[in-house]
């Protein structure tokens, strides 16, 4: 959520990098073990010459992907998460870059499935993903409490930036704010859910402040003030227009704010499919990647293998668009939507 | 703003980018150096890209306002009907960062991937040889051009008035 309310300067490889090459129990556990916390810092952000070891953390088959969805499905009780990740891992192979030398030496060596056992487990995996996309992190109810707070965080943020949140605020809630996330390491360790809901408790007081009391309340009293509106799949002349005119109504991201699954810090399940015309530098960072198995085999994405994935591909499902608004302004945006002919 | 307003308008102000790479490179530059792109980049393989300013333009492309041609080297145009919407949108004619743009856009895909990569790297801490030592080891091909790289890294910054 800090990621979506203050920005991408907030992305959580930079402050997982300040926390493990900052002065602190990390480093000192790393540096005991003999290893150096610049390197581990490289693989997160993608900065190393071990392409296969960025892999790991952080691409199609990366470790996070794969334990999220399955911790995610469990916790939200549904089916659609579920895919064979003991037998995902054991098919694991390392291949070479698409478009490089095979086989090539480490620094063009890749993470990949085995064509002849991964292939299935791959179409399992991507497919667990995508429902989960549709059925519980786009879900329109997940998604309109994630609206609601992210326009109660940059209400508070706003405050905090001239220095007007309620007293009672704890302090690192204040500072998270007031450094729109971009608190130091020793202070955003520290900072947990706990103090954001204590701040929201004492912000059920703020009479000075109604619009922070009124979203604070109603979020702890899971009482629902944002309303959706579905919008059809339509011109981004549309959208565009569609933005400025709600511009008239109210602030962007404190009384509404347009949700598109195109543009959330999710990554994008059918990014992989999209666009016929792929270049080398898509396709490597992007495709889900099949070997045959021998090290340093050539690597070619999945799909070439997969009818499922190729008809998913050429079929690919339509952005999901939404705008949510404040119920204060449920009128006048009716009026809005009416005038630019979306219903 | 919503975002890909932005991104239409730098189509509209440069006329013409020549490849994906230099696209991605020229949105990073900016936004390390100020301007308000929001796109969130990662270092990847063939340096700074965004998963999300492929997915806008897509949508520009496909709203047939903006016209991507090439093979090899997509080329990335404004149509006239861009012209039209960002007019009736009354969007700001020159940004403060257009004439930063325009000089990006004169430079070639390998000079703005080591600018790029350079502006990644002082972001993450690296400096003075240290710097140049990673700069060169994860771009060994941009080896001969590596000084240049960070000395126009450099001038960026301190002649920026966005920054």
């Amino acid at each position: 959520m800090a990621e979506r309310a203050f920005g991408m300067r907030g992305r959580h490889e930079k402050k997982t990098v300040e926390l493990i090459t900052s002065e602190g129990s990390i480093q000192e556990i790393l540096s005991d073990h003999k290893i150096d916390p610049e390197q581990v810092a490289n693989f997160i952000t993608g900065a190393s010459e071990f392409r296969i070891l960025v892999d790991i953390v952080s691409s199609q088959l990366d470790a996070d992907r794969m334990d999220y969805i399955l911790r995610d499905a469990h916790s939200t009780g549904v089916k659609y998460g579920s895919f064979d990740s003991e037998w995902l891992l054991s098919s694991l192979c390392i291949g070479t870059e698409p478009n490089r030398k095979a086989p090539g030496d480490a620094y063009d060596w890749r993470l990949c499935l085995d064509e002849r056992r991964g292939l299935h487990s791959a179409e399992q995996f991507i497919i667990a993903r995508m429902h989960m996309s549709l059925q519980v992190y786009f879900h329109h109810a997940t998604r309109g409490w994630e609206a609601h707070l992210l326009c109660l965080f940059r209400e508070a943020a706003a405050l905090a930036e001239k220095n007007e949140l309620p007293e009672s605020t704890p302090d690192l809630a204040r500072e998270f704010f007031r450094t729109k996330g971009k608190a130091g390491p020793a202070q955003f360790l520290q900072l947990d859910e706990a103090t954001i809901v204590c701040a929201m408790q004492q912000w059920t007081f703020a009479e000075k402040h109604p619009r922070l009391r009124d979203l604070a309340s109603s979020f702890l009293a899971r009482r629902k003030v944002f309303h959706c509106f579905e919008l059809p799949r339509s011109d981004y002349r549309v959208t565009m227009q569609l933005s400025s005119e709600l511009k008239k109504i109210g602030q962007e991201e404190r009384d509404w704010l347009l949700d598109s699954s195109d543009l959330v810090s999710y990554e994008d399940f059918d990014s992989i499919f999209r666009g016929s015309k792929r270049t080398p530098a898509e396709v490597s960072t992007t495709a889900v990647l099949l070997a045959e198995g021998a090290l340093g085999a050539p690597a070619r994405p999945v799909e070439a293998d997969s009818i499922m994935l190729r008809a998913m591909g050429d079929n690919p499902i339509e952005a999901i668009n939404r705008l949510y608004c404040h119920q204060d302004i449920v009128v006048p945006v009716k009026k809005v939507l009416a005038a630019l002919g979306v219903s | 703003m919503h975002p890909t307003i932005r991104i239409a308008h730098l189509v509209h102000l440069l006329k013409r980018i020549e490849g994906r790479k230099k696209l991605h490179k020229i949105v990073h530059i900016l936004q390390e150096l100020g301007a308000p792109f929001v796109e969130p980049f990662q270092y990847s393989q063939y340096g700074m890209y965004s998963q999300q300013l492929t997915t806008e333009m897509g949508h520009l492309v496909r709203d047939k306002l903006v016209t991507e041609d090439g093979t090899n080297v997509f080329v990335f145009k404004p149509s006239k009907d861009l012209a039209r919407l960002l007019n009736a949108l009354k969007i700001e004619p020159e940004p403060e960062w257009a004439s930063l743009a325009h000089e990006l856009n004169k430079l070639s895909p390998q000079m703005l991937e080591g600018i790029s990569t350079v502006l990644f790297l002082r972001e993450r801490g690296y400096a003075k040889e240290k710097l140049r030592l990673r700069l060169v080891a994860l771009k060994p091909r941009l080896g001969s051009i590596a000084d240049e790289c960070i000395e126009r890294a450099a001038d960026l910054t301190e002649n920026s008035a966005l920054v």
